[in-house]
């Protein structure tokens, strides 16, 4: 289920997607040896880094269990078992501002969860950092890659992501 | 101390902490992927030490392996603040892992006091220590530019690094304020230096440079003051106290083996205290004498 939610978040479309990336064997092992991922905390010695690490662990699993109690209550079976459509209604009023419904507090706490192990687990993996075009990829340069926009230091036509990349 | 090998004098170096070795404690270019935690770090790291935080980028999963700064010894604060000290306790200090900037003094600083009225001015001037900046300069390899601009002056530089498109962008916004936007004198090789190879950009210089790219004593003066075989460097000796004479002059230091645990006194000519701000002061209030 982790997996399947993972995919959703980043599917395969074009480049490669969490499933592909290991996204859920990662999660499993974070989850599992209590490591915390989120930066809302300041981890400032031992003891809080496994409160943080226990704290996401008993989330997480409550998580998976209220998506399953959400899925029965809408469409009388279990999350894995609906339909693509009734997955993605679900997930979508837990990850849409517009979307939210009164009483799913904790689907929504759990959803932000999710994405965040699912994006830190995608992000930090080549084939994820190879969607991004991320420079840091090479370790060895013959000499520094600066700035390719001699004609524009102002830099006002730069575009989204294309442009920013090194030549 | 390399200087001292070089001429001729027997020279003992104590570090309190062991032997860096590039080859097991730097990051060697380990991409986030190759970390079994993806650089979160184990939780577990410091379980029971007693110095609990962790320190920051120096110190991550990037370059674990042995504990090159100090956890063994907790520190405590003054009630009500709040200070940080990173201590890394390895030959070469937290120079392994420095941010390479090397301005010079200019008369701006050593002669502060007349400018401002406070303090006391340096008992040197700009003009006097200006060749020493530059033999010092000449040996690290600095990058920059020349800035004509007396708080910071010039001296032997290596190309500059190129600017990136941030820098323009700032730059170009300073302008239009009256900013200057200049390069900072770096301490980093952009073209290959005494022996040393150029820097390759890969980023992980406050993990240790893997290549010896950017001035450290660990790939700079260490082998040169060893090669001269006049230098004995002592490893995690914690220096206790300086030892003086019957007439109150420094006669050499007593410092504690963390290995054995044994306290053992070690005689020089002259003694030279530089165990970092902290340290040194902390070694100077435990050598009070009768005199």
């Amino acid at each position: 289920m982790v997996e399947h939610l993972a995919e959703m978040i980043i599917p395969e479309d074009g480049t490669p997607g969490a499933k592909q990336a290991g996204v859920a064997e990662f999660i499993d092992f974070m989850v599992a040896n209590k490591v915390p991922v989120s930066t809302s905390r300041d981890i400032r010695s031992t003891d809080d880094a496994l409160e943080a690490g226990s704290e996401a662990q008993v989330r997480f699993v409550a998580g998976l269990a209220w998506m399953n109690a959400r899925s029965q209550a809408l469409f009388k079976t279990d999350f894995m078992r609906c339909s693509s459509e009734q997955q993605n209604s679900l997930l979508e009023e837990l990850a849409y501002k517009e979307k939210f419904k009164p009483t799913t507090e904790s689907g929504r706490a759990f959803f932000q969860m999710m994405r965040e192990y699912t994006v830190v687990g995608f992000y930090t993996t080549k084939i994820g950092l190879e969607t991004l075009g991320y420079p840091g990829l090479q370790t060895f340069w013959a000499h520094m890659p600066g700035c390719p926009h001699h004609d524009d230091p102002e830099h006002k036509n730069l575009s989204e992501l294309g442009a920013g990349s090194n030549g | 101390m390399k200087l001292l090998c070089e001429a001729g004098l027997q020279v003992c170096a104590l570090n309190s902490g062991p032997r860096t070795d590039p080859e097991k404690d730097y990051r060697r270019h380990r991409q986030v992927y190759d970390l079994k935690f993806r650089g979160y770090g184990d939780p577990l790291r410091l379980q029971g030490k007693a110095h609990q935080e962790p320190y920051s980028v120096e110190e991550s999963e990037y370059s674990e392996g042995r504990d090159l700064f100090e956890h063994d010894v907790a520190y405590s604060n003054a009630p009500g603040t709040d200070w940080y000290w990173k201590r890394c306790k390895a030959t070469g200090g937290k120079a392994n892992f420095w941010g390479r900037s090397s301005a010079r003094f200019g008369d701006i600083d050593f002669k502060a006091a007349d400018l401002d009225g406070f303090g006391e001015n340096w008992p040197v001037d700009y003009a006097e220590i200006s060749p020493w900046f530059s033999k010092a300069e000449r040996y690290m390899g600095v990058a920059s530019t020349v800035q004509n601009r007396p708080s910071n002056p010039d001296g032997d530089y290596l190309p500059p690094f190129p600017f990136r498109c941030i820098d323009y962008i700032i730059q170009k916004g300073a302008e239009k304020i009256g900013v200057p936007y200049l390069p900072d004198r770096c301490a980093q090789l952009t073209t290959a230096h005494n022996g040393h190879p150029a820097c390759h950009y890969c980023g992980n210089c406050s993990r240790g440079c893997d290549v010896g790219s950017f001035f450290s004593p660990t790939w700079f003066t260490i082998p040169e003051a060893e090669a001269t075989k006049n230098l004995t460097l002592l490893t995690n000796a914690l220096v206790r106290e300086v030892l003086v004479d019957e007439s109150g002059m420094a006669k050499g230091v007593a410092y504690i083996d963390r290995t054995t645990r044994k306290e053992i006194e070690v005689y020089a000519k002259v003694v030279v205290l530089a165990a970092s701000c902290v340290e040194t002061a902390h070694i100077m209030l435990n050598s009070k004498s009768r005199h």
